[in-house]
């Protein structure tokens, strides 16, 4: 018996049967993203971008801070105007998924477009698919990777800033009065999450170099169909608007939250002063959110829908699963 | 068509705990019952396989014995079709397939549990070390991942990547790519080793040792091994068995010894002496095929025997004819004379 044998040795172990086959290929994937080869200034621009994309959470966190802690450098105008429009704060969740809905579209191109491309070029599909994996693992452990980033900058953000505020809310019934408000977090943000997830995925299925999906996928999910939400919002054509997903996501959720109903309380309730100011906020978001609700469902449905059968149809192409790669 | 499930099955002793693992892995997908050992390495009726309009395979009806088993072909026979068939990733558009026991694309996922794949392009998982890619390998093919990176640093040892594996595959040679490869392969201990041009791009050292890992792996692991390769040394070295295959046809199948010695037995060398031209037109006369290697030396031939004829006929009809013999050598056919045979006889490397 030698003492180290160094010749090949069968493995006694066993191969789990796992009920979500696709999570190796999430974790990996989440782990390859984040390593970034680009050298020393890539990876600085991109840490740097990743800490402005929590500029908005963070002042919102201040905001709520303020709210609740009052601190003695401000003046104390600005916590009476804080309390008459503590009803209202609710519209923070759109509104914060909404500001973070453009770094999304950074995220988007820079971790999605190559995540299906990038198999394709290299041939990895066949390597993939020799593996006790079905093509309905590999799109579930992709969708995976992007939605992990989708979710780390809209939900897990509004999550936070939700039970930070039912922490911090000193009043006797704070969860109560704020578990009304999850499940429209978990809606909107679940949406957006989708859409972005499966529409870069899509684009990327039908590409060999991400750099030509990230074009493909920023013309025509984010740049053309805001043109015709322009054009929708100017004719006042909702079902036009409703093209845009951004739109539509952003519509979904100003119906989800009722900010509507809102908007309504606000201007029969709040002082001459505030209903002034509440009024201008509400008709600035409200020109966001130019669609109805069955529009924006049916937009992100399509949207979904649409992208899922494009994926789902290239990558079951024959000439595709058995590509050699370049 | 013709079939081969006559051909001798070894018995094929694997490690008690590996074939306990089996046993409990097969556990759902109603595994056959007869002994793992000794089930065939597939099992082909009739198999069809297209491309969109064109029919790559068109009735492929064959059975494989475990072990090491050479898939020759020229170039288009469907060898490559073949294997990504038996793995499930092209879709037979008629005919049954059975690996190892499991039907397939019905138990696909069963047959890639047992199955590993080295793919004929340099392909690796793309933006990793190698030792990840290994890792990840075993991981999507269900091992714990602690587990798939102890494993992969040992397969990674034994096909020979020393330091390199922590470097990113991207900047490898093709020798390395093919070793990560092979890593990949066998990283969860598959039964049944699926290698598409093991040896492609690789240096004549680098050839020998990955030829020599295989074989090791066939014959003293007792892992099946389906090696497609154009290089007939490589098949010869490695494998006791061969499937040719051309058009998508079969061609020939056999142990690779029996192939040979069928066709030594039927070639002969002669030295002549006398009237060889009148020799050669009576021996084409009687059936025998002869030919002179050297056109312009009518005294050194080469003669094919008809499938009936014992060698000895050769020389009663030379005496016949007052030509004397001063030489007669049984030829030793090689593999590569076997191949080029057996594709003649099938109207050449169509």
């Amino acid at each position: 018996m030698p003492v180290y044998d160094r010749s090949y040795r069968h493995w006694d172990g066993q191969l789990k049967r796992r009920a979500f086959r696709a999570w190796p290929i999430v974790t990996m994937g989440v782990k390859n993203a984040l390593a970034t080869k680009g050298g020393w200034l890539l990876t600085l621009t991109l840490r740097l971008f990743m800490a402005a994309s929590c500029v908005p959470t963070l002042a919102l966190f201040l905001i709520n801070y303020f709210f609740y802690f009052r601190p003695d450098f401000l003046p104390p105008e600005m916590f009476k105007f804080f309390d008459q429009v503590a009803p209202y704060r609710v519209i923070q969740y759109p509104a914060l998924t909404r500001i973070n809905s453009l770094f999304l579209m950074i995220y988007a191109v820079l971790f999605g477009s190559g995540l299906i491309a990038r198999d394709r070029a290299s041939g990895a599909l066949p390597l993939y698919l020799s593996r006790p994996l079905t093509l309905t693992d590999y799109i579930l452990g992709k969708v995976g990777v992007i939605g992990w980033f989708m979710a780390l900058f809209t939900l897990v953000p509004n999550l936070v800033l939700w039970a930070v505020g039912v922490m911090a809310d000193p009043g006797e019934h704070a969860l109560r009065d704020a578990m009304p408000h999850l499940l429209p977090i978990i809606a909107q943000n679940m949406a957006v999450i989708l859409v972005y997830s499966l529409t870069i995925l899509a684009v990327s299925s039908i590409c060999r170099r991400p750099m030509f999906a990230g074009l493909i996928w920023f013309s025509l999910v984010i740049l053309l169909p805001s043109f015709t939400s322009m054009a929708g919002s100017h004719r006042g054509v909702s079902a036009l608007a409703a093209v845009s997903p951004n739109d539509a996501l952003f519509s979904l959720g100003y119906h989800l939250f009722d900010i509507a109903g809102l908007f309504e309380r606000a201007t029969s309730e709040a002082e001459p002063m505030v209903r002034a100011n509440l009024q201008g906020l509400f008709e600035t978001v409200k020109v966001f959110a130019s669609s109805t609700p069955l529009q924006a469902t049916v937009s992100v449905l399509a949207w979904c829908g649409a992208s899922l059968l494009v994926l789902v149809s290239v990558l079951r192409r024959q000439d595709v699963v058995v590509e050699a790669g370049k | 068509m013709r079939r081969f499930d006559s051909l001798p099955v070894p018995a094929l002793p694997r490690p008690q705990a590996v074939c306990e693992m089996r046993l409990i892995d097969a556990a759902p997908a109603a595994a056959p019952a007869e002994d793992r050992d000794a089930r065939p390495m597939f099992e082909l009726d009739g198999l069809v396989v297209r491309y969109g309009k064109n029919t790559v395979i068109p009735g492929l009806t064959v059975t494989l014995p475990a072990g090491a088993v050479g898939l020759l072909g020229p170039n288009g026979a469907g060898k490559s079709t073949l294997i990504k068939t038996i793995l499930g990733l092209v879709k037979p558009g008629g005919g049954r397939v059975k690996v190892l026991g499991f039907e397939v694309p019905r138990h696909a996922l069963e047959v890639r549990r047992r199955v590993g794949y080295m793919p004929e392009s340099a392909v690796v998982f793309p933006g990793m070390t190698g030792i990840e890619n290994v890792a990840y390998a075993g991981a999507i093919a269900g091992m714990p991942s602690g587990e798939a990176r102890r494993r992969a640093h040992e397969v990674l040892e034994y096909v020979g990547c020393g330091e390199e594996r922590y470097r990113q595959v991207d900047e490898y040679s093709q020798g390395m790519r093919q070793r990560i490869k092979l890593a990949s392969a066998l990283v969860h201990d598959p039964e049944l080793l699926l290698l598409d041009e093991p040896t492609n791009g690789l240096d004549p050292n680098g050839r020998a040792e990955i030829l020599e890992l295989v074989r090791a792996l066939g014959h003293e692991k007792k892992i099946s091994i389906l090696l497609s390769s154009h290089l007939l040394d490589d098949v010869e070295y490695v494998c006791d068995h061969v499937l040719l295959m051309a058009r998508g046809e079969l061609k020939a199948s056999g142990k690779i010894v029996e192939l040979k010695e069928r066709m030594t037995g039927q070639h002969v060398r002669l030295t002549l002496e006398g009237d060889c031209a009148r020799f050669l037109a009576v021996a084409r006369e009687h059936g025998f095929e002869p030919r002179l290697p050297d056109p312009l030396d009518t005294s050194e031939c080469l003669v094919k025997l008809p499938a009936d004829a014992a060698p000895g006929a050769v020389l009663k009809l030379a005496l016949a004819n007052g030509v004397r013999v001063r030489r007669f050598v049984p030829r030793r056919a090689s593999l590569e004379e076997v191949f080029l045979d057996t594709l003649e006889q099938a109207g050449g490397p169509r």
